[in-house]
């Protein structure tokens, strides 16, 4: 084994409650570090779907005429401000209510026809800040019954104003996991500190032998970074882990919460996938933690000799 | 010539360590430094590995001047002593084994050849079947021979030991001067510090008398 890694496992083993303390901060933040990544991933996540989904419904008039609906239909095509437009007929709206309803109750379904249902026009804004214009428009529309909107979260009344309440949501996930990630990194950024800082108070008269014998400052100083290193993909896997055990534990109750909603990725492939890019960009932080507070430590250390 | 030390003095506060000292050792020659405690020999090992700078004169080691000497090739200059420390200086948590690899890892030798070199100074000291233990388990000439086998195993171009007689009892010590001696006629240049008067007498060398941080005597043999 490399003479440096030997050390560095040799210090571990010799002094078990530093290396325990060290690696239980370090795993602490990475496990709340996780959640948020996660959290900040899902309401992104949700977010978009709300922002891309059509999100103006006009419920047409039954006594509305194919070429009405037409005219209405080649109108919203050409204005600007419009995307994401559709036509959804009786017949569908069926098959999405049944979608949606019968799995739940499937009496209910067996006495809804098409005709109880109405057609509709379903289409977004492209700028949130128009969608209200386009829904009082359609309100003035001879064959437009009523206006709905997809998204209606806490009671918002224009869908500028959900999109809005979402944005805030994302934004306070986004404020307080950074917050809370600080100070998990400090904390555990000082505690590595202390750790090496006392490894190296033990190990005084150790790096005075070595610095006689010829030994660098890099050789002196790379067994000691190489420990925090340790502490720290040890930290972040343990963290990583129980984060990952515990999204997986509670995904089937987020995905029948959201539903259609990819809060969290579905496929399988996926859902590993992206938890292994959160954990490299873990290993990355925790690395780069470990390898600035032994440095800290050992500079200061190392200049008072 | 190997190491020259012109006229250089040593001052600690009020107390002259070193007074205008002189002295050339050529290559290959075996040195004893004598003197009675504080006479200043410590005081020219630590001068030679740069732990300290002299307060005036110069000190020239292999053709350089080690007043001019940057921090960052302090290092280099170490490995190319071998020092036998009064105490040792060995790493208590490490084997003898491992103390002797931790000295070639720093001399930047490649792993293949570790364990012959190793195996070479161990028998040359008396250490093969010790080579394997910590130096808490080993006795005080053990430890010596451990130190000078961890000085040794880098091939130095001096070996430097600072009183490595100072706490053995005569026949411990003599064993110890005898590996000094050997290594010696192996054509390394040997310093040994030491106020043992009958080593000096026993083993035939050069010999410097230091005096309250002045040299008084240069004994050739």
């Amino acid at each position: 084994m490399n003479l440096h890694l030997k050390t560095s496992f040799d210090n571990i083993r010799r002094s078990p409650f530093q290396a325990t303390a060290a690696i239980l901060v370090l795993a602490v933040t990475f496990f709340v570090s996780t959640l948020v990544v996660i959290a900040v991933y899902s309401s992104n996540q949700l977010l978009r779907y709300f922002e891309t989904r059509p999100q103006i419904i006009a419920f047409l008039k039954d006594e509305a005429t194919e070429d009405q609906i037409n005219e209405l239909m080649n109108r919203l095509k050409e204005d600007p401000r419009v995307s994401n437009l559709r036509f959804v007929s009786k017949e569908e709206a069926l098959a999405i209510y049944k979608n949606i309803t019968g799995k739940d109750n499937p009496n209910l379904v067996e006495l809804v026809s098409p005709s109880s249902l109405p057609s509709s026009i379903e289409f977004s804004s492209v700028d949130l800040n128009q969608a209200q214009d386009l829904i009082e428009l359609m309100k003035d529309e001879l064959i437009v019954d009523e206006i709905g909107f997809t998204a209606s979260i806490g009671g918002g009344n224009a869908i500028s104003s959900v999109i809005e309440r979402l944005k805030n949501i994302t934004s306070y996930i986004r404020i307080a996991g950074a917050a809370a990630i600080g100070i998990l990194a400090t904390t555990s950024f000082f505690v590595l500190i202390i750790v090496i800082s006392m490894r190296i108070s033990m190990k005084k008269e150790e790096i005075e032998s070595l610095s006689l014998i010829g030994a660098t400052p890099g050789f002196i100083r790379f067994p000691l970074v190489l420990e925090a290193v340790h502490y720290a993909v040890i930290g972040v896997f343990l963290g990583w882990v129980s984060a990952s055990v515990l999204v997986m534990y509670v995904s089937p109750k987020i995905f029948s919460y959201f539903r259609d909603v990819p809060v969290l990725p579905q496929d399988s492939g996926q859902f590993f996938g992206f938890l292994g890019m959160v954990l490299a960009g873990e290993l990355i932080v925790g690395i780069f933690i470990a390898f600035l507070g032994s440095m800290f430590s050992l500079s200061r250390a190392l200049k008072h000799r | 010539m190997l190491l020259e030390f012109k006229n250089v003095t040593k001052i600690f506060g009020n107390i002259e360590a070193l007074k205008n000292i002189s002295f050339c050792i050529e290559e290959g020659e075996l040195v004893f430094i004598t003197g009675p405690s504080g006479a200043g020999k410590t005081t020219i090992l630590k001068l030679l590995i740069r732990q300290i700078k002299p307060s005036s004169g110069e000190i020239i080691f292999d053709g350089k001047n080690l007043n001019k000497l940057k921090s960052r090739d302090i290092p280099r200059l170490r490995q190319n002593i071998g020092i036998v420390f009064q105490d040792f200086k060995l790493l208590t948590e490490k084997t003898i084994r491992e103390n002797c690899n931790i000295a070639l890892a720093i001399s930047g030798i490649r792993n293949s050849e570790w364990a012959a070199r190793t195996e070479r100074v161990f028998e040359m000291v008396g250490l093969g079947d010790r080579a394997d233990l910590f130096p808490s388990q080993l006795s005080g000439g053990e430890l010596q021979r451990a130190a000078l086998a961890r000085a040794l195993v880098v091939n130095p171009k001096i070996i430097f030991a600072d009183e490595p007689t100072g706490n053995l009892d005569w026949d411990t010590a003599g064993e110890v001067m005898k590996v000094l001696q050997k290594i010696h006629e192996e054509g390394k240049t040997v310093i040994v510090t030491t106020h043992h008067k009958k080593i000096i007498k026993e083993f035939a060398g050069r010999v410097l008398v230091l005096k309250k941080g002045e040299l008084v005597e240069d004994i050739k043999p």
